[in-house]
């Protein structure tokens, strides 16, 4: 897995964005216990998650286990930061700039013919051709009909099962945002659906 | 705002849609090749976390931490080196997913650890532990818990529970092609790792994780050929590792093993135990096929 510099941009982004809880309690205040992550603990408790979101989100499935070792990496390093009461939707959001991340890289290397795809990152996997036909196959066929963020709201909500607070704090909009391209995109895949994945 | 009734529960072909698309998970595979592609960043998924406060202000200790050398989070951390040791069973249950699981854990792993942690700060306190939510990964359920520990809207089941209850009927093809670097540095490590001489620098009141999986990986071999002798293995491993890390694994060739003994209705009954015991655990898709397989 090449290390990739997306982390750290990463880092920076959240770092400028995310909301930040402080370690330490403030002087003079009661100290309230506040827990600090353990890696081991994100890993155990969400790594199999955060793939299959990945997944969900579109990084090809060639692509999930670096995509997912680097949000990992991210969370390693901003572990100090992250509150555990919103670690959920944080890690999420993590996986979904990564997502976005990987398919730019994606589609750069698509318009780049000359560039030599790096090895393991297969377009088709044995499991992509069993699976085509499949209803799962289908799913991320009609996903992948839809931008972005509108993705991103009904992977997390539809398959993550995050709460609408949590998909609008993992997506850093406003709730009723969240709400409007979840909504959009339940419509879009149910018509998908309701039309046998044809829409 | 209300939250809109999810998909799932409405039914029909995008509803099954949807649960196949929570059952795809990754494989021992996958993690092993992620956990690797994490060493290599000087990351090791059982190691202490670096993120702890400064020397100034030190982490509340919280009861789990009042044990030096067996911490909550060292718990959650061996888990790890069980299922990279559960690799060593050479594929005992092959068709199953990655059970990230406190219960599975190798010691001898810390030499690993110990090793990365070099590079690492000082050990951080783990969140506290509280009652289990998420059943899929029982040990790392106080992170589930805490994350939503705050008021929701929704209070949805778990995201996890979906996920395993099917994932073990994922074909084998689902497996993700990593990289062949990670691969085979996966592999590697998995190798190094289960090589008998290498020290146990990890004091741990565990038994002896070489034994454990030697025995499992004994009955895992006689399954196919000899049930009766795999049974009967399982069940010493059930007596001698009674709280050993391996359960559910050793739970699932008995059950195996029973039914190919004609013993049906003793593997239904285990089987249902299995349930109530661990009922998130990603071998419940594994177990109900060998039980109405006949």
């Amino acid at each position: 897995m090449a290390p990739s510099p997306l982390s750290n941009a990463m880092d920076q982004k959240l770092s400028e964005s995310t909301p930040i809880l402080s370690v330490q309690a403030r002087s003079g205040e009661e100290a309230e216990p506040i827990s600090v992550l353990s890696f081991s603990e994100v890993f155990n408790g969400h790594a199999r998650y955060l793939w299959r979101a990945l997944l969900g989100l579109g990084v090809p499935q060639g692509d999930v286990d670096d995509a997912c070792q680097e949000v990992l990496l991210v969370a390693h390093r901003r572990l100090a930061d992250i509150d555990p009461k919103t670690l959920r939707s944080w890690l999420y959001g993590v996986c979904v700039r990564v997502a976005s991340s990987h398919r730019r890289k994606l589609r750069a290397r698509r318009e780049s013919p000359s560039e030599d795809l790096p090895e393991g990152h297969h377009h088709e996997t044995p499991f992509d051709r069993v699976a085509a036909g499949q209803l799962e196959h289908e799913l991320l066929g009609v996903l992948g009909q839809l931008d972005e963020d509108k993705r991103a709201a009904f992977v997390l909500y539809e398959i993550e099962e995050l709460t609408l607070r949590e998909v609008s704090e993992a997506l850093e909009c406003p709730l009723q945002t969240a709400y409007s391209r979840l909504d959009a995109a339940r419509k879009h895949v149910q018509r998908a659906f309701a039309a046998g994945g044809e829409p | 705002m209300k939250e809109p009734a999810r998909l799932f529960s409405e039914g029909g072909r995008l509803a099954e849609a949807i649960d196949r698309a929570r059952q795809q998970t990754p494989d021992a595979t996958s993690m092993s090749n992620i956990a690797s592609g994490l060493s290599l960043h000087g990351v090791d998924v059982a190691a202490p976390s670096p993120a702890a406060p400064p020397p100034e202000a030190p982490a509340p200790t919280t009861p789990s931490t009042a044990k030096p050398g067996w911490s909550a989070s060292t718990k959650v951390g061996l888990g790890i080196g069980g299922l990279v040791a559960l690799g060593l069973i050479g594929g005992l249950l092959a068709e199953t997913p990655l059970v990230v699981s406190g219960e599975g854990a190798a010691a001898r792993d810390g030499s690993v650890r110990a090793a990365a942690s070099q590079t690492l700060e000082p050990k951080a306190a783990p969140a506290p532990a509280s009652s289990p939510r998420d059943a899929v990964v029982p040990a790392a359920q106080p992170l589930e818990a805490t994350a939503n520990a705050e008021p929701s809207p929704a209070p949805d089941a778990p995201s996890g529970n979906a996920a395993p209850s099917t994932a073990a009927a994922l074909p084998d093809a689902d497996a993700p092609s990593a990289t062949r670097g990670a691969r085979e540095a996966a592999a590697a490590r998995s190798h190094e790792r289960g090589t008998p001489s290498e020290p146990n620098q990890v004091e741990a009141p565990l038994a002896n994780p070489e034994t454990e999986i030697s025995l499992l990986k004994r009955a895992r071999e006689t399954l196919a050929n000899n049930p009766g002798t795999s049974f009967a293995l399982a069940e010493e491993h059930r007596k001698t590792y009674a709280r050993g890390r391996l359960g559910q694994e050793r739970e699932v060739i008995a059950i195996t093993a029973l039914m190919r003994l004609g013993r049906p209705s003793a593997a239904h009954e285990r089987a249902e135990q299995f349930k109530r015991t661990y009922p998130g655990s990603a071998y419940l898709g594994q177990i109900e096929r060998v039980v109405s397989s006949r």
